[in-house]
């Protein structure tokens, strides 16, 4: 595709309405020019902005505060793999009756009016304890939903750290997988290697002795092309035994690829490697 | 792999950029996710609901969105668009995947941009939480689009919240297929032209 070619399509590009075949030209072209790169990034915050034309439609704070919540717990479980807690048992609900008092029985006379009395005392509370069964059932039905539904979520984060550990796998040993090793320029130091599934466009980095990144800064990832473009593949941070894995998506074509490398940046990276690199993998 | 980094205090992160709070999500802060969610989520959760119109699947395409940012935060790259672009690039994403699937369940109604009313899908407790600068955004958006020739604009706009490919639109709105390609990159310069300016001006 040509330069010219590519310019006609980036506008639709950016609001993914092309044809996968237009879309995979167009990438591809991208890949390795520059202004189309950038030309692309802010037409793709051109189209996003159109997002705050939707009526703005706050999340029930009910709900908010749910899925917070349940993000929060999917995320300290990733983060730490320890048991996954099960999922909440649903206990009935008590029926509380409300206390109630009869006053004032003193004479004879009253007596057949307390027995009509007292039956419709009797009716009344069958009818507010028909009621409130209804309404605790009513509950226990919503709690078992919520807890179906929980439990549900729970099975899909599972189902996905599987497939996840998979796709892993996959990307490490795939047929289409290229692998760049990468070193440091002095003895026993920082290593690592890229996997570059050339079939499904997935770059898998593994590093290790890699040193603690200095307060405000961080380690980016970069693909070097041919044409010395520099990609940036992400930004990471290492363990506490200087171990790191990234995963990134970039479609490149087979034969552009000049290395791979490693710099060390400020927070959040930058658009392009500022320092010497820590690592460097020159790819064949 | 993530790997967990020193917490910092939540009122610390308040502070932060949604590109640092991003940062500090790929490298395991928690809180940082959690501050991530409590500015952007109303902005999600309002594109998921204006494409599906069902609070259920839009409260699924939040919390999805919110997964991926913090699985897949080290793949933020701040040169190809803004984190509100990437959030709402995954949100649409997701939400456009739930569409197609119900447009071809038959039994189900998937909101359209022709049935999808700006009143009717908007919350009754919608409050100015988000601040003025939302509501600054918003009208630079509308500013911009009210700009555009209204062909262009409609397919513009049946592209991103209907999901639809030029083919599509093409075929929906009876125009031939050059036509509707023109219509949509002219839109997106002048969109992209329309919303620099604004923003230096607002600036």
């Amino acid at each position: 595709m040509t330069h010219a070619e590519a310019q006609e399509l980036l506008g639709a590009l950016s609001l993914d309405a092309t044809s996968s075949a237009e879309r995979e030209a167009v990438l591809a072209h991208v890949a390795e020019c520059d202004d189309c790169a950038r030309e692309l990034g802010e037409l793709r915050d051109a189209a996003h902005s159109m997002a705050r034309l939707a009526p703005e439609a706050p999340m029930d704070p009910a709900r908010q505060a749910r899925v917070r919540a349940h993000l929060l717990a999917r995320a300290a479980e990733r983060a730490q793999p320890a048991h996954a807690p099960l999922p909440g048992s649903v206990k009935p609900a008590s029926i509380a009756m409300p206390p109630r008092r009869l006053t004032h029985v003193s004479t004879a006379r009253l007596v057949a009016a307390a027995a009509i009395v007292l039956v419709g005392v009797a009716l009344a509370l069958w009818a507010v304890s028909a009621e409130q069964r209804a309404s605790a059932l009513q509950r226990d039905t919503q709690r078992f939903l919520a807890a179906q539904r929980s439990f549900e979520r729970e099975i899909a984060a599972r189902d996905s750290a599987l497939a996840d550990r998979q796709a892993l796998l996959d990307a490490m040993t795939g047929a289409g997988v290229q692998v760049i090793e990468a070193g440091a320029p002095s003895a026993r130091q920082p290593s690592a290697k890229m996997f570059w599934d050339q079939i499904t466009s997935q770059w898998t980095f593994v590093a290790h002795n890699l040193p603690r990144a200095e307060p405000n800064r961080t380690y980016q990832l970069w693909l070097i092309t041919r044409a010395q473009r520099k990609i940036s593949a992400g930004v990471f941070a290492t363990s506490a035994s200087g171990d790191a894995l990234v995963i990134a998506h970039y479609s490149l074509p087979k034969d552009s690829l000049a290395a791979i490398a490693v710099t060390d940046e400020p927070s959040g990276g930058s658009p392009q490697p500022t320092t010497t690199p820590v690592l460097v993998g020159p790819y064949r | 792999m993530r790997t967990p980094t020193p917490s910092i205090p939540a009122r610390d992160h308040a502070a932060l950029t949604n590109a640092e709070l991003v940062h500090r999500i790929a490298g395991g802060d928690q809180r940082a996710l959690g501050a991530l969610y409590d500015r952007q989520v109303t902005l999600v959760h309002s594109l998921a609901l204006r494409l599906l119109g069902d609070a259920d699947d839009a409260e699924d395409v939040v919390e999805e969105t919110f997964w991926q940012v913090w699985r897949y935060a080290s793949r933020y790259d701040a040169s190809r668009g803004s984190v509100s672009t990437w959030l709402c690039s995954i949100a649409r994403s997701r939400a456009l995947d739930l569409l197609r699937a119900a447009r071809r369940r038959p039994e189900r109604n998937a909101t359209s941009i022709d049935s999808a009313d700006d009143t009717a899908l908007a919350s009754p407790n919608t409050s100015p939480l988000d601040g003025a600068e939302q509501n600054e955004q918003r009208a630079l958006v509308r500013s911009a689009l009210a700009d555009l020739p209204p062909e262009q604009r409609e397919s513009i706009e049946l592209a991103y919240f209907a999901g639809l490919s030029q083919s599509e639109i093409a075929e929906r709105v009876g125009q031939p297929l050059g036509t509707i390609k023109t219509r949509i990159r002219l839109a997106m310069m002048k969109l992209r032209a329309r919303l620099s300016s604004l923003r230096e001006s607002a600036t």
